[in-house]
């Protein structure tokens, strides 16, 4: 080979183990892999961080070990990212927060507000905006991360499978951290989240195994913020209702009595479709108000033995029935939220910014304490029943409508 | 970057070998023991000079005998033992001069030498092939190629008859490139059935073989096959003064002729393709591709070649074409599997751990549990051994190649996992990447090379790493040439019409013309509108 060729060969190589490649590598059995994360309120008053790590040996296929799938890892410090670097003193593995499913917050914690936890939320590259956010209830978020019922082996996917089942059943609250960022920061809209409880769950004794007590979750309405601090939180039935004003209802069961002073006349009704929009008016002395304008539409799916559904008339009145349902349900539900917790997580003064910018400059100061507390409002609702399943009539119908 | 190399390495060599003839004397050239001579009058000295030349072997076979009426005229015949089939020889040669010759020339009219000579090739030589030598470069010529030399005392001109015998192989199946529907020929070593294979194919006056000598040792019969008029006349001419360029020793092969004559030596890409199917090569001819064959060899050698023909197989035009289409584009996806595969696991599990789905990093994560290796090293040690097995299985003999299946699949792929020195899924990502590798034997050479490239740069950048490797490759590939055509063609530089036939394959009615890029001009192989119908009854077809 000729000189020149090789020395130029030996420059490249030389040259090549100065560039700095690898610096970001890391192989994946130096990772814990964490799949939640819990934020509380600690003794001393520092953030307390509860890692849920991944256990990678115990998912193995085969000789999968005794061992828990997850580890938890807790650690503290006086911000989110010096609690992160703390747990390194104390575990073995470096912790990866790509694969967070649920971002647990405990009430404490949430009542202090999460400006912070959303910005580092927002700053960090390993975290994502579309992690399930939510709020402990009654209880510290390391105490809703120890906690698994369901079939999945890792506890944060037990946590994502019921918060996934939000948009089959809308009578509880479920969002990410990217709804939170999009309701906190503007005038006229607050966050809501999810809920999580403690719960005892009953185990029905099966062959072979005792009947033991159990710890489960259960979501349980919603928690309201107002700006980023928790103000309370609502049942499940105001949640329906929240849900259905603020567009996140997807799917529920609905009971109506097609004869209202008879309880043996029930109706189930399955929520299919419900569609919400919010006008707001301002009249010339300056008074607002909302119309509220709901569509809904149901399929009936279960029906007390004697009602005979074909009938168009009861057929009428079990519609009627149900969008009273509705109507009260919403009715309460803005009460509710007017009168207790004075906070507009419903978007009502969002939409009076749209329509009504310069009135709304005025007043979006004192929107959430003084004005949103005491609008009035109107509620429409418009329902339609489609079907009565596979079968028309009861095997015995006799009651028809009056 | 290749391209600037490969300049300055001739650069370089053009210096090196200025200097040397300058220095040198000129390469001692093979002696020939003809030197130039004519041949002698007299059937001795003949014989003399060329038991000189060959005498010393012990398979050159030299008989004297008497012929004619009187048994007045002496003539000789030399041939190789093993290579002149000695039947022929007795049959039409001998005995056609010393027993045929007194019932076709009962009078023994064999006074006059200069008519003597053409009587006997005229009236007497029965044999079908006899050319005329006149030269003792001629006939040592002739007895090395394996015809026989035909000697006549008195003439200065001898007869080279071809009676070429000895032991071939015949034709068989090919090993290589297999099909289920389609022509079970192959090549065999011997160039003339070769060429029969392929005029058995193209009945054209038009298909024109060339033969020249190359290999100042082996004197290899290599041969140049065009179709006049559908070749282009420049490519013909390129591979010709190509191969006439060769000075060496040896060719034993094809690919020392491959080797010499290719485009780009540096590139890890053959620009020259090479089959042992007759109707492969048969089909290239017809879009105006040139073939080199070479004797000795079944494998036969055909240029241009482009990129998109490691993509193509013959089947593909003989099934139909919707298969085939998906077949294709399943060819690409492997091309891209074997390529890649390793290098985008290492760089997915090293650096860019939140693109995995959860259950999968688990997955991997679990697997990698316990192993002591970092991905990169993990990856080389089940590649190479996979190269190991492959190797192996080829060398070995047959009867042994089923220890070696069992010792791979066993203590490689399960001990190996089981041990917790290898991965599981690191075992499926080689096994995948070498089950795809296989599926474009052409390319196999380059796509191994580069996965390795691949697999290097991917562990020190990442993901990034693949995207700039893929692009260089990409660029290299566009950059290269094959006798003057773009290799990439008809993909880059794009031709509409040629894409008919690349990564997707046309209905055979739709591909009217033949590939432009490699006939350099128009030409239609077929007239338009043949796609089948139903009968058209207003024009008076009947409704079957």
């Amino acid at each position: 080979m000729n000189k020149k060729l090789v020395a130029v060969l030996i420059i490249i190589t030389l040259s090549a183990m100065l560039l700095t490649g690898c610096w970001d590598r890391k192989e994946l059995n130096q990772l814990g892999i964490a799949m939640a994360i819990g934020l509380d309120k600690g003794d001393d008053g520092k953030i307390q961080l509860t890692s849920q790590i991944v256990r990678p040996a115990a998912m193995e296929k085969q000789g999968g070990g005794k061992e828990p799938p997850y580890e938890l890892v807790i650690s503290s410090g006086d911000s989110i990212f010096e609690a992160i670097r703390h747990t390194v003193k104390e575990f073995d593995r470096r912790s990866f927060f790509s694969h967070i499913k649920v971002i647990v917050v405990g009430e404490d914690y949430a009542r202090e507000g999460l400006g912070d936890t959303i910005d580092f939320i927002t700053r960090s590259h390993e975290l994502r905006k579309t992690t399930w956010l939510i709020v402990a209830s009654d209880c510290k978020a390391s105490d809703v991360l120890g906690v698994k019922h369901g079939l999945e082996k890792i506890q944060a996917n037990y946590m994502e499978g019921i918060l996934k089942s939000q948009k089959i059943e809308s009578s509880s609250a479920a969002s990410k951290v990217i709804d939170f960022i999009k309701t906190m920061p503007g005038e006229g809209s607050n966050p809501v989240t999810g809920v999580f409880s403690l719960i005892d769950v009953k185990s029905v004794p099966t062959e072979g195994t005792e009947p033991e007590q159990r710890k489960g979750l259960k979501l349980t309405g919603s928690a309201l913020f107002k700006k980023d601090k928790l103000v309370g939180f609502l049942d499940n039935k105001d949640t329906l209702g929240l849900n259905i004003l603020t567009g996140k209802c997807k799917k529920t069961s609905i009971n109506v009595q097609a004869f209202s002073n008879d309880a043996d006349s029930q109706v189930t009704i399955e929520l299919i479709k419900i569609k919400c929009s919010v006008k707001p008016s301002i009249t010339d002395k300056g008074n607002i108000s909302f119309d509220v304008a709901i569509k809904a539409e149901g399929n009936m799916t279960e029906v007390k033995q004697d009602l005979d559904v074909t009938n168009l008339q009861l057929f009428e009145q079990i519609n009627s029935n149900f969008s009273n349902y509705i109507r009260v349900t919403t009715d309460k539900t803005i009460k509710n939220i007017q009168g207790n917790m004075k906070t507009d997580v419903l978007g009502f003064g969002r939409t009076l910014e749209i329509k009504y910018p310069k009135s709304w400059s005025k007043i979006k100061s004192k929107w959430d304490d003084e004005i949103f507390p005491n609008v009035s409002y109107t509620v429409e609702v418009a329902t339609c029943l489609n079907r009565t399943g596979l079968t028309l009539k009861p095997i015995n119908a006799k009651k028809i409508g009056k | 970057m290749f391209k600037k190399l490969s300049r300055f390495i001739n650069f370089v060599n053009d210096v090196r070998s200025k200097q040397r003839d300058s220095n040198k004397p000129s390469p001692d050239n093979v002696s020939y023991a003809g030197n130039g001579q004519s041949l002698h009058e007299s059937l001795d000295e003949n014989s003399q000079r060329i038991k000189k030349a060959l005498g010393k072997s012990d398979d050159i076979i030299i008989r004297k005998f008497n012929f004619g009426v009187k048994h007045q005229t002496k003539a000789l015949i030399c041939f190789i033992d093993g290579l002149g089939d000695k039947n022929l020889i007795l049959e039409y040669v001998v005995k056609s001069l010393m027993v045929n010759i007194h019932i076709t020339n009962p009078h023994g009219n064999l006074v006059d030498k200069r008519n003597m000579f053409n009587d006997i090739k005229d009236n007497i030589l029965s044999i079908v092939e006899a050319t005329e030598v006149k030269n003792m470069d001629e006939s040592i010529d002739t007895i090395l190629s394996g015809n026989t030399l035909l000697l006549i005392d008195g003439c200065t001109q001898g007869f080279s008859v071809s009676a070429k015998g000895g032991e071939r192989r015949s034709i068989q199946q090919p090993e290589t490139e297999v099909v289920i529907r389609g022509s079970r020929e192959a090549f065999v070593e011997t160039l003339r059935v070769n060429t029969s294979l392929i005029r058995k194919i193209i009945k054209n006056p038009n298909l024109i073989f060339e033969t020249l000598v190359v290999g100042k040792q082996t004197r290899t019969d290599v041969c140049i096959a065009y179709i006049q008029g559908i070749a282009n006349d420049k490519v013909v001419q390129e591979v010709r003064d190509r191969i006439n360029r060769i000075d060496t020793d040896v060719i034993l092969e094809s690919g020392y002729i491959e080797q010499f004559i290719e485009d780009n030596p540096l590139s890890p890409f053959a620009t020259i393709g090479n089959s042992e199917r007759p109707d492969k090569v048969s089909a290239k001819l017809l879009e105006g591709r040139v073939a080199i064959l070479c004797g000795g060899t079944p494998i036969v050698l055909t240029v241009p070649y482009t990129f998109v023909e490691s993509l193509q197989v013959p089947e593909d035009y003989y099934s139909r074409p919707y298969l085939t289409n998906f077949i294709r584009i399943l060819r690409v996806l492997a091309l891209f599997i074997t390529l890649t595969l390793p290098a985008l696991y290492i760089s997915l599990t090293t650096f860019h751990q939140e693109m995995i789905p959860t259950v999968l990093l688990v997955t991997f994560a679990a697997a990698r549990e316990g192993i002591p290796f970092p991905v990169l090293i993990e990856t080389l040690i089940s590649e190479i051994i996979f190269q190991f097995i492959r190797e192996s299985g080829i060398r070995m003999p047959k009867a042994v190649g089923t220890a070696v299946s069992i010792v791979g699949t066993l203590v490689i792929g399960q001990a190996a996992v089981q041990a917790g020195i290898i991965g599981a899924p690191m075992v499926i990502i080689t096994a995948l990447s070498a089950i795809t590798s296989f599926i474009l034997p052409s390319i196999y050479d380059a796509l191994i090379i580069l996965k390795f490239l691949m697999i290097f740069i991917s562990s020190a950048f990442g993901l990034f790493g693949v995207i700039v490797g893929m692009f260089c490759i990409l660029a290299h590939m566009c950059s290269l040439r094959t006798f003057g055509t773009p290799y990439m063609a008809p993909l880059a530089p794009i031709n509409w019409s040629d894409l008919k036939d690349s990564v997707f394959r046309f209905p055979l009615w739709i591909m009217k013309n033949r590939p432009k890029a490699i006939t350099w001009k128009k030409s239609s192989r077929q007239s338009s509108k043949q796609m089948p119908n139903k009968p058209d009854k207003k024009k008076g077809g009947k409704n079957y």
